[in-house]
């Protein structure tokens, strides 16, 4: 895919979703089930780099960036966001006029609630791609238990699935 | 284009704007709620540059307008400090120090995970990002039928539920279930009663 596909696919998609982690199905399915560019490991790693690395909830479009077309694919994907960013002063403008429409408000809460269902969609994906036996899949369950319903840090998180992770590589050199 | 506030507001330098707001990008850990924090540290309580009324109607402008939240507020923080160039100024800052540290990150996670002990702890990362995404998923429901009525929350498990089986069994466009979502929720959420109404 050339820059300026990417550049494009990474405007449109910011442009259907409302908040940092409302991209994630749309690029799913642009550069992973459609183009077949993006396998679903390789978004499971820009997710877990967006949690790890610092900055505003969103940037896990910058690795899928990367994984598209390396460093120039990242930096692309970073100024999509900063161009889909920028024309909000638009609404600045006529956001008073908008405000007096119920209906506007009501929409844009429906498309949020369906960012949801579409963000599950990512997850039911990505489960399948990367829990091939119980042992992953128990990885999986107990993060989403951890992270639902304890206010445990997600790095912590992530260092404790890598370092199971390491545990069996280690048993399998021990035994 | 010049503030909107009055001329005797603060109007601090274009240059101490992108690096108050480049502060903010590369010490947001965690997603939304640190960066907003963060923001109102800076904005709020050390700068006084903007009261408790400008910085909460940034946050509600920034809401209903696509993309990241975060960014698009500190677009418009920047606007009402400075102008345009304000505006240019506060995303810059918070987006391009953030993206050459995350751009480095993927980098040294790419090279990590080509030797066999970087592989093996991905192996254990990547069923916990399929569980994490799950998690954010299940709190954003949580968030949204909080405190609604029982027709409002209704509506929103339709929508969710019915936006996961069209990607996912129906296989149609992610573009078409966004427009479609759009304008079930408007039909659902007017008639339930659920949407904030008029300002």
């Amino acid at each position: 895919m050339d820059l300026l596909s990417l550049f494009l696919v990474c405007v449109k998609v910011s442009f259907l979703s409302f908040g940092g982690t409302a991209p994630l199905p749309l690029l799913h399915d642009e550069l992973g089930r459609r183009r077949a560019l993006v396998p679903d490991a390789d978004f499971a790693s820009a997710i877990a780099i967006g949690r790890i690395a610092p900055g505003p909830n969103g940037l896990f479009v910058l690795p899928i960036g990367y994984f598209v077309a390396g460093v120039p694919g990242a930096l692309v994907a970073a100024a999509a966001l900063w161009t889909v960013a920028m024309p909000v002063l638009i609404l600045l403008k006529v956001h008073h006029w908008l405000s007096r429409f119920a209906v506007v408000d009501a929409g844009v809460r429906g498309i949020q609630a369906g960012a949801i269902g579409l963000t599950l969609a990512v997850a039911w994906s990505i489960m399948a791609a990367t829990t091939p036996t119980p042992f992953h899949l128990a990885i999986a369950v107990a993060t989403f238990v951890l992270a639902a319903f304890t206010s445990v840090d997600v790095v912590l998180i992530l260092a404790g699935a890598a370092l199971l992770g390491l545990g069996t590589l280690l048993r399998g050199h021990l035994g | 284009m010049t503030s909107p506030l009055p001329a005797e507001h603060p109007r601090p330098g274009l240059l101490r704007l992108f690096v108050v707001f480049g502060k903010i990008g590369v010490l947001s850990f965690g997603g939304g709620s640190s960066t907003l924090m963060l923001m109102q540290r800076e904005c709020l309580d050390r700068t006084a540059w903007l009261d408790a009324k400008d910085f909460a109607y940034t946050f509600a402008v920034s809401r209903m307008y696509p993309g990241i939240h975060m960014l698009a507020q500190a677009v418009l923080i920047g606007f009402l400090l400075r102008g345009y160039a304000g505006a240019v100024a506060c995303s810059v800052g918070m987006l391009l120090p953030s993206s050459l540290v995350t751009i480095l990150f993927t980098v040294f996670f790419v090279q990590v995970t080509k030797n066999p002990f970087g592989a093996a702890a991905l192996d254990g990362v990547l069923p916990a990002t399929a569980g994490l995404t799950v998690a954010v998923a299940y709190r954003l429901t949580r968030e949204e039928i909080a405190g609604q009525p029982w027709a409002s929350r209704a509506a929103s498990l339709v929508i969710v539920g019915g936006s996961f089986l069209l990607l996912t069994l129906l296989h149609v466009h992610s573009a078409l279930v966004v427009v479609l979502t759009g304008v079930v929720g408007a039909v659902l959420f007017l008639r339930s009663g659920g949407g904030r109404g008029p300002a």
